[in-house]
């Protein structure tokens, strides 16, 4: 016994000539605030940066917090532009919906077309629906390239007029300043 | 500057407990710098119960069993952590053999013996503060060390 006594208090000294390799108070306690609950403890160096979770949640929740909250405004402000923006319809402005072929240039006054939820509603105003619409302006383009006029089957969709005799759309405001 | 003080102070300490138990010396490091956020984290609800470095060292000892839980498996020996100016070259011989011994017969102990070991006969703690430390009854305590060093003495004769 008195042998292993003698080996433990060797095992001893050898166990308190052990230190800490390098300078905790220097790695953990920085200058930079990091955030009143961390009390100025920033992260842990080496590999302890992977390893210790006490601060990396924190990172990950804002970072998640953060980057749903941007692709949350992105999408809403996108819907909220394609609802409420005119789109103009003629060949070379952006908002163009077909392709325009090269080198024609635009007959007439541009239409600018406000969009709405259901363009049927829209039906007894100036405003020709959408099927109107896309007919003139192709029988505008094959004028411009051969003089051609195509023509589509008689437009089965209701009128304003129609509409208007559905008792659930007779609350509805047609008529658009 | 209190808590820059207070990591300088317990720093080695800190590092000295992991290190063997953990036997790794950047799994220590680790432990030592999760250890000095945690008791940074909880100083505010220190009570005073017992001394600033028994309290601590529960923290460290609570740090080391979670990282042993999810540890990778063990090498073997615990690290030569002494240094180089030893005295002769006869002495070191001798004494790095019966330290290895000693090492490997530490190695093969449980857990709970190896901490028991370090705690009492490293750290000089009382049984009352290894105790508090592994929070555990002075009872359990007593009979884990009697146990601990039964079976080094046995394990030291059969490796020797």
């Amino acid at each position: 016994m008195s042998n292993l006594r003698d080996q433990l208090d060797r095992a001893q000294a050898e166990y308190h000539s052990a230190a800490y390799p390098g300078d905790l108070a220097g790695e953990l306690l920085t200058l930079r605030l990091t955030g009143s609950d961390t009390q100025n403890i920033a992260r842990p160096v080496g590999s302890s940066a992977a390893s210790s979770g006490v601060l990396t949640k924190n990172r990950w929740f804002w970072a998640t917090g953060t980057g749903s909250a941007a692709a949350a405004a992105l999408v809403g402000a996108f819907i909220l532009s394609s609802s409420t923006t005119d789109i103009p319809v003629g060949p070379g402005s952006a908002g163009y919906l077909f392709s325009a072929p090269s080198g024609l240039t635009p007959r007439g006054p541009m239409v600018s077309v406000p969009a709405t939820p259901n363009p049927w509603l829209l039906s007894n105003t100036t405003v020709p629906p959408a099927g109107d619409r896309f007919q003139l302006e192709r029988n505008r383009n094959a004028s411009a390239v051969g003089g051609i006029q195509m023509v589509d089957a008689p437009s089965t969709r209701p009128t304003g007029k129609d509409l208007s005799l559905q008792p659930h759309l007779r609350t509805l405001e047609y008529d658009r300043p | 500057m209190a808590q820059a003080v207070l990591l300088s102070a317990m720093q080695d300490p800190w590092f000295r407990m992991c290190l063997s138990l953990l036997r790794d010396v950047e799994q220590a490091r680790d432990a030592t710098q999760e250890t000095a956020l945690r008791v940074l984290r909880l100083l505010p609800e220190f009570r005073g119960d017992s001394s600033l470095s028994t309290w601590s060292m529960g923290i460290a000892i609570n740090v080391v069993r979670e990282m042993r839980r999810k540890r990778r498996p063990e090498t073997g020996e615990v690290p030569d952590v002494a240094p180089d100016n030893a005295v002769s070259p006869d002495d070191v011989a001798i004494r790095s053999e019966q330290q290895r011994v000693l090492r490997a017969a530490l190695g093969e102990l449980s857990d709970r013996q190896r901490e028991v070991v370090v705690c009492r006969y490293f750290e000089e703690k009382s049984t009352e503060e290894t105790a508090e430390i592994m929070n555990c009854a002075p009872g359990t305590v007593k009979a884990t060390l009697h146990q601990a060093l039964r079976a080094l003495k046995n394990k030291v004769k059969m490796l020797a």
